[in-house]
């Protein structure tokens, strides 16, 4: 009982000068927003930046047969082995947080058209290429299924072998020969250009799988299978459970008997992305942090002067009765209240702020629960401390000090 | 020297209701005039001193300084006689804290275009026999002492009128006696002195007394026999 | 002259009130403070993303290459036979070229003891690993002398250094590429598969002078990689390199060249969008410190000229007119402001500083927020310091003295 008076002399003296607590309030608000919108739009800008380098395929893995290790017995066997199936694609095709897989065939081959002939690389796969390359068309359709059951011949061009063999012409329809095969064009690819690596995509006829199994190149192996991962964080676990799957499938049983397959992912841009997120999270942290401290030090300063001014006040209080520990608690206290309306404020304008972003921008902007939880216990911690050292100094005074106005 | 012409205020409450602080005043007070405004709390008093020192503007009516109806001047032009012309002594003293008696004195000084300012404060202290504590502060003087460093201040600038609210208020017997004295031997030398004051014997110092009743002029009377403060001796 | 004496006499008043002097300067102090942070911190770190995500996807590099383009007649046709001289030319006569790096390459297969692996061999020069953005993550690379000399040096790819050395650590051994004994003087930084599906950790970087002349035997190159200056300017680029190209090799035109020369389309695409996020981002969150730092900022003033209102009243009382009080109130504002923020931009700074080197960001450039922040306090200190003390001059003295 004791608390709720000692609740109310404080409010009571909040309320009796509106004007500073109003400041005081505001202070601790707009710390909070400032926190909460840039945590929010911290989070939003993070997440923006790594949605849109996801094109260059973070979360992709490749599966590849390996070299044919030399055996003494025939020295001069070259090449990759044959045990990569298209039954090995369906079945990591269904592995969980796969988020498309696409078998391929690789190879170079000369193409021709119209009295042009380069020598371009042939890719023969499946629609779900698409999801895992990062590639966007230009003009025409991709492969379907349809294509891919009926072993069509059909063609999608990269840009530059468009550009070599049909200029500035329109290729949809047009006729290439591929080894020699007529192939229908289909579709044309946006041009990407030289990639970080040095590698270029551009130069590829990409046609259905079985076309290229079967009509094409005569194989009935893959080389490779292309995997996009649907979350950077399940990389890991997605190539154990593909190895895996693999082994067994493969009855590569033996502790001791070697992998007939490689998983490679992109390492390299990988370890750049995490820094990247890394960076971006630690800037919109450090952010947040100046604005409580902004906030907080406005807390102080309010609560320093109202300290200041109000000598008198708590002189007759200590003169009528009150010990220096419920003058210590009453400024305490009205710090507190401060600090949780200034939170409340905070967190009504910081959310509106953020609705207001998330629809002009496509950012998205959220509002954790940790977050609004967090932002509250700091601000009335920091409005505790902020506060206690204003209190301390206020129980320190002696009634006579505080009577004796300056 | 002083005319107000049916001078009347009224103030708003916070709950909305009018109060009627002065109701239709009228009042002359001539050039060279020793004048003691009387009254209980909540008289008017102060209200009408505040309007005379152009502290305050009335809600009607029409008050003439010098011959100029002041009611109607600006700002600035208010302030410019508030500086020459008037040296207002409030009841609770207005100095300003952590200011020395010197700083405290010369503040009218700064806003006017006088030239030797140090010199007129330091005299304006030696006046009120404070030459000893120029360098002090408010909350290292007495009530007293506080008291004529106000005084100082408000003559400092040599204005034709003193007004003073309750001067004596928070003075004890000596102190006030030399206070009264002082208004005296000014008034001897040429000023105007209003003052006001609930102690009657304060009262009697004065050449007229000027009573108030609830906002309304009760009686105006001239002290048939002046009193002369007796210096008792040191 | 009044002035000066009312001026002098404020800054008496500001001295002898310390504490809400200091409460004023406060505000301005981390206004600006918090701005010179913010912005500071945030260029870096907006640099900082970019130079990342250009390293992602590519930095601002055209490649060339041989052949890539339409066949015509033979091996190599009528087109090009490029040297590396030719890319030298390229880099001295166009100008926003900051580096460049000659490329030709083999497929063959590597030795060590009974282990073999066939591997991509790449001959580049000395500044390959600036080019290329790519590092031997163990031991060294070579140095122009190697270049000159031919040296029989190699770092390998990390596959290559498995297949061949197990998880021994290959630096110091020797090993034999095609016929020619070399020694591993590094490795090369993992960068796992390309688009393509191949091992770029299955290679293996050797000076390319000794390439082209003691494995290959070969006078030409197979391609370069440029660096630009400006990324933006990779189209205009490409045009004047072909041109000085087919002028070095006398091709008419209408001859082919046989040469394919490809700019980072999609890169710059990328790094436009990513710069687009940065660009909204951190003015927002700019504003955001504005506010904050304005409003704490505001508070103070606001609550230093409430409290002294009955000051004002007195100095009204005793002659001061309403211009002496906004001169007197002026001052202090442009004296806080100017303390204030200096103070503050120091801070900002220094935090902004330390934050830089903790996070890896590189420098730190305040002077665009600093300016930003005095201009900011300023107009905080005008509307919340002057303008209350000049309407409190406007009351009637008695009212203020209340």
């Amino acid at each position: 009982m004791r608390v709720f008076r000692a609740l109310r002399v404080s409010m009571r003296g909040l309320f009796a000068h509106k004007v500073r607590t109003v400041l005081a309030v505001s202070s601790a608000a707009a710390g909070v927003v400032a926190v909460v919108v840039t945590g929010a739009i911290g989070e939003g800008a993070k997440e923006e930046v790594l949605r849109q380098t996801e094109r260059i395929g973070t979360n992709l893995l490749v599966v590849r047969p390996v070299q044919v290790r030399n055996s003494p017995i025939r020295p001069k066997l070259k090449g990759v082995v044959s045990t990569l199936s298209l039954d090995d694609y369906r079945a990591i095709a269904e592995l969980p947080h796969v988020w498309a897989a696409a078998p391929g065939f690789e190879n170079s081959a000369t193409v021709k058209a119209e009295g042009h002939a380069m020598t371009a690389v042939l890719l023969g796969t499946t629609p779900p290429y698409m999801d895992t390359s990062g590639f966007h068309l230009h003009l025409g359709r991709f492969l379907s299924a349809d294509d891919d059951l009926g072993a069509r011949r059909v063609a999608v061009l990269g840009a530059r072998v468009n550009d070599v063999l049909f200029g500035g012409q329109k290729a949809i329809g047009q006729q290439i020969r591929v080894r020699n095969i007529p192939f229908e064009v289909i579709g044309v690819l946006d041009a990407k250009g030289v990639l970080a690596d040095g590698s270029d995509e551009d130069d590829r006829v990409i046609i259905p799988i079985s076309t290229a199994l079967r009509r094409v190149f005569n194989s009935t192996w893959l080389n490779p299978i292309f995997i996009s991962v649907n979350d950077v964080s399940n990389m890991d676990k997605v190539r154990t459970e593909l190895a895996e799957l693999l082994r067994n499938r493969h009855r590569i049983d033996r502790a001791d008997m070697a992998d007939d397959f490689s998983i490679q992912d992109k390492t390299k841009v990988l370890a750049v992305r995490k820094q990247l997120a890394e960076s971006l999270t630690l800037l919109a942290t450090g952010l947040a942090a100046a604005s409580l401290v902004v906030g907080g030090a406005g807390i102080l300063a309010l609560m320093l002067m109202s300290v200041k001014e109000r000598t008198a006040e708590v002189g007759l209080r200590m003169a009528i009765g009150a010990k220096p520990r419920d003058i210590l608690v009453q400024f305490l206290l009205e710090a507190s209240c401060i600090a949780a309306a200034g939170w409340i404020a905070g967190i009504a304008v910081g959310t509106s702020a953020c609705v207001i972003i998330s629809r002009t921008t496509t950012w998205k902007t959220s509002i954790s629960p940790e977050l609004a939880l967090g932002t509250l216990a700091v601000v009335c911690t920091s409005g505790l401390i902020f506060g206690a050292y204003p209190a301390h100094k206020a129980s320190l005074l002696l009634p006579i000090q505080a009577l004796r106005t300056e | 020297m002083i005319e107000l012409q049916n001078i009347g205020k009224t103030y708003q409450r916070p709950s909305g209701e009018p109060v009627e602080a002065l109701i239709d005043v009228s009042l002359q007070i001539e050039r060279g005039e020793f004048v003691a405004i009387v009254g209980t709390s909540g008289s008017g008093k102060s209200t009408l001193m505040n309007i005379i020192g152009l502290l305050d503007l009335p809600s009607r009516g029409r008050y003439f300084l010098g011959g100029q109806d002041v009611t109607t001047l600006d700002g600035n032009r208010q302030a410019e006689m508030r500086n020459k012309k008037i040296g207002f002594v409030f009841q609770s003293f207005h100095l300003l804290p952590r200011t020395t008696a010197l700083e405290n004195v010369e503040l009218p000084l700064l806003y006017s275009d006088r030239k030797s300012i140090r010199d007129m404060s330091r005299r304006a202290l030696e006046a009120v026999n404070l030459a000893d504590r120029i360098r002090h502060r408010p909350s290292e003087l007495s009530g007293g002492q506080q008291q004529r460093v106000a005084i100082a201040r408000a003559l400092v600038n040599e204005p034709d009128l003193l007004l003073a609210d309750e001067p004596t208020g928070n003075l004890d017997r000596q102190s006030a006696l030399e206070v009264v004295s002082m208004f005296q031997s000014l008034n001897r030398a040429g000023r105007t002195i209003v003052l006001i004051t609930h102690d009657r014997e304060i009262a009697s110092y004065a050449g007229r007394i000027v009573k108030l009743e609830r906002g309304s002029k009760a009686s105006d009377d001239r002290v048939t026999e002046t009193r002369v403060v007796m210096q008792e001796a040191q | 002259m009044k002035a000066i004496r009312l001026a002098s006499h404020s800054m008496r008043m500001m001295k002898r009130y310390k504490l809400r002097t200091s409460f004023m300067m406060l505000g301005s102090f981390i206004g600006v403070a918090a701005l010179t942070f913010v912005v500071s911190a945030g260029q870096s770190a907006e640099r900082k993303v970019l130079e990342m995500v250009t390293q992602m996807f590519g930095d601002s590099g055209i490649v060339i290459r041989v052949g890539g383009g339409e066949d015509v007649g033979g091996p190599r046709g009528a087109g090009t036979r490029l040297k590396i001289d030719d890319i030298a030319a390229i880099a001295k006569e166009v100008p926003g070229i900051e580096d460049w790096d000659p490329m030709q390459t083999l497929t063959t297969s590597i030795r060590h003891g009974d282990a073999t692996d066939n591997a991509q061999i790449f001959g580049e020069s000395e500044r390959w690993q600036q080019v290329w953005n790519r590092s031997a993550s163990r031991g060294d690379s070579f140095d122009e002398t190697a270049v000159a000399s031919l040296a029989r040096v190699a770092i390998v790819g990390p596959t290559v250094a498995k297949e061949l050395f197990g998880n021994d650590d290959p630096v110091g051994a020797d090993i034999q590429i095609g016929a020619v004994p070399f020694k591993v003087i590094g490795v090369l930084e993992s960068w796992g598969t390309d688009p393509h599906g191949m091992d770029r950790d299955n290679e293996v970087i050797v000076p390319i002078t000794t390439l082209m002349h003691r494995l290959a035997h070969e006078d030409t190159i197979s391609g370069a990689k440029l660096l630009l200056k400006d990324p933006a300017s990779s189209d205009a680029i490409k045009v004047q390199i072909r041109k000085i190209l087919r002028e070095r090799h006398g091709l008419s035109p209408g001859q082919p060249d046989g040469l394919t020369i490809i700019t980072p389309t999609e890169v710059r695409r990328m790094v436009g969008k990513v710069q687009r996020v940065m660009f909204v981002y951190l003015p927002l969150v700019a504003a955001i410190a504005l506010l904050v730092g304005g409003i704490v900022s505001a508070t103070l003033m606001l609550a230093s000229v409430n409290e002294r209102v009955a000051e004002i009243g007195l100095r009204r009382a005793i002659g001061a007119r309403a211009e002496d009080i906004r001169l007197q109130f002026l001052m202090e504002t442009a004296i806080t402001i100017v303390a204030g923020g200096l103070g503050g931009i120091t801070v900002g700074f220094l935090v902004a500083l330390f934050s830089a080197k903790q996070m890896h960001l590189g420098n730190v450039d305040p002077w665009m927020a600093a300016l930003l922040g005095i201009v900011a306090s300023a107009v905080v200190g005008v509307i919340a310091g002057v303008l209350p003390a000049v309407r409190a001059a406007r009351l009637q003295p008695a009212e203020a003295l209340r």
